[in-house]
């Protein structure tokens, strides 16, 4: 008998409630792994020249299972293949699965000759999780460490979290080809400045959360593993993306604070669960054609997007509101924490009765539905309140004013 | 809010296979008819599926 991944009931509420904890992200990014190794196992049937190739992706694997799926679940690796495997294997796929065959090589300290190792343009061999080697002259027959010292060595940045959380790592990547998968633009190489910039953010983002928000904390120091840098959009707007495929990866633009960076961190992780919870759980039938308000975006909103969206904003309420304790953040956390918790308790009641939920996908609505009514427990002062009320009131009114009653 | 659920096991779930663990040596050579339809069952599920992206822009609404 074949073992399956099931999520426990007790589990799926967790989840569904937005939270979840360490061990069930781990339990998430094992599933992200299945699928990159289902993948795997689906081309070789169809591309018999592969094997070569995935032989010593095998020995990798052998040698050291954990490195090794730290290359194959990463997420611009994961959102590469399943483009592979959604639009068909091309003669760039047979080149990037050699790099990424290298990079496990390399991050299993074994040294193979991977067959063949071609160039992309500009003659670059972009090595997931690593960096991107610029290639003069013949190509070569395997790599080792050395050559990643080389000066046409460009090697990926990482930040550790320091003394908050030492074996907490993200890669700030602005080099893989296949980060560039959201719908805005990406950064080239960030300057030294901006590098700082981030990697500053992120620590101090990283201590903020562990102060004040350790359960999320734990959550996104097991579960990201990357972010990718997005170019600045209209002034003062900050833009942030998660890829369905992309377990563990967002894409921002540069942080302007480290709170600020700490509520973008879970806004995009809680889309990057409900993406993993979604491979394993069916929530919604696929032939729901309705939409909904979402006092967030402009548009209406799918049930997917709607439910996407009130589990991000509901888990980001919950951490503006413990960040009502620190007093330099007071006054925004406050104003935030309502604001945020008078919009998912507005769209939750709707997804309650969304005829496009399975049985399961009601669990989840009531069970998130129940956290966010938690929320309404804690007081907050009646003038911020009053704000946020009316607030969502004028959206609500503009919005129906442009798509009418029943969008 | 408290609301009633169902209090039934979990229904609905996709039966992924959990290969997580597996030797990819052997994984290569693996002819079970269960995993070749579950491989059928995920293709077809990535050629029926767009990819989704979640974006937030801050200007939009606020």
């Amino acid at each position: 008998m074949r073992k399956l991944h099931l999520l426990p009931p007790d589990v799926f509420d967790e989840l569904a409630a937005t939270g979840g904890g360490p061990e069930t992200v781990e339990l998430l990014k094992r599933t992200r792994h299945s699928q990159t190794l289902l993948a795997i196992r689906q081309f070789v049937d169809h591309r018999p020249d592969l094997l070569e190739l995935l032989t010593v992706l095998a020995a990798a694997q052998a040698a050291a299972p954990t490195r090794v799926a730290a290359v194959l679940t990463y997420p611009w690796v994961s959102v590469w293949i399943s483009r592979a495997l959604r639009d068909g294997w091309t003669v760039r796929d047979r080149q990037h699965l050699a790099a990424v065959v290298t990079a496990a090589s390399l991050r299993a300290q074994i040294v193979e000759p991977v067959p063949p190792l071609l160039l992309a343009d500009g003659g670059q061999i972009v090595l997931p999780t690593l960096g991107v080697l610029t290639v003069s002259g013949q190509v070569p027959r395997r790599l080792t460490t050395t050559d990643l010292r080389d000066s046409g060595w460009l090697r990926l940045r990482t930040v550790t979290n320091g003394q908050c959380h030492p074996r907490s790592e993200i890669i700030v990547d602005d080099l893989d080809p296949h980060r560039d998968c959201h719908g805005f633009s990406v950064t080239g190489r960030v300057d030294d400045r901006t590098w700082t910039i981030w990697r500053d953010t992120l620590r101090n983002a990283g201590c903020l959360l562990a102060t004040y928000a350790p359960d999320r904390h734990d959550e996104v120091a097991v579960g990201l593993s990357s972010a990718v840098p997005l170019q600045a959009a209209a002034a003062g707007a900050d833009i942030s993306a998660t890829h369905r495929d992309a377990f563990g990866g967002f894409a921002a633009s540069l942080p302007r604070s480290p709170a600020e960076l700490a509520a973008t961190m879970i806004h995009e992780f809680q889309h990057s669960k409900l993406h993993a919870i979604a491979t394993l759980v069916n929530l919604h039938h696929g032939d729901d054609q309705r939409t909904y308000f979402a006092p967030w975006r402009p548009d209406p909103r799918p049930l997917v997007g709607a439910l996407h969206g009130a589990y991000a904003f509901t888990a980001v309420a919950g951490f503006w509101h413990a960040m009502r304790a620190d007093p330099t953040l007071e006054h925004q956390a406050t104003l935030r924490f309502a604001t945020m918790r008078a919009e998912v308790n507005r769209v939750l009641p709707d997804l309650l009765a969304a005829p496009g939920l399975t049985q399961s996908g009601q669990r989840f609505v009531a069970s998130l539905a129940t956290a966010a009514g938690r929320l309404c427990r804690h007081d907050v002062p009646r003038k911020v309140e009053r704000h946020a009320a009316r607030r969502l009131h004028q959206l609500e009114r503009q919005w129906r004013q442009r798509w009418g009653p029943s969008a | 809010m408290e609301l009633e659920r169902p209090s039934a096991e979990l229904p609905d779930h996709t039966a992924l296979p959990d290969v997580s663990d597996a030797p990819l040596i052997e994984l290569l050579q693996d002819r079970d008819p269960e995993l070749l339809a579950a491989l059928a069952r995920l293709t077809e599920i990535a050629k029926d599926s767009a990819p989704v992206t979640f974006g937030w822009n801050s200007a939009i609404v606020r």
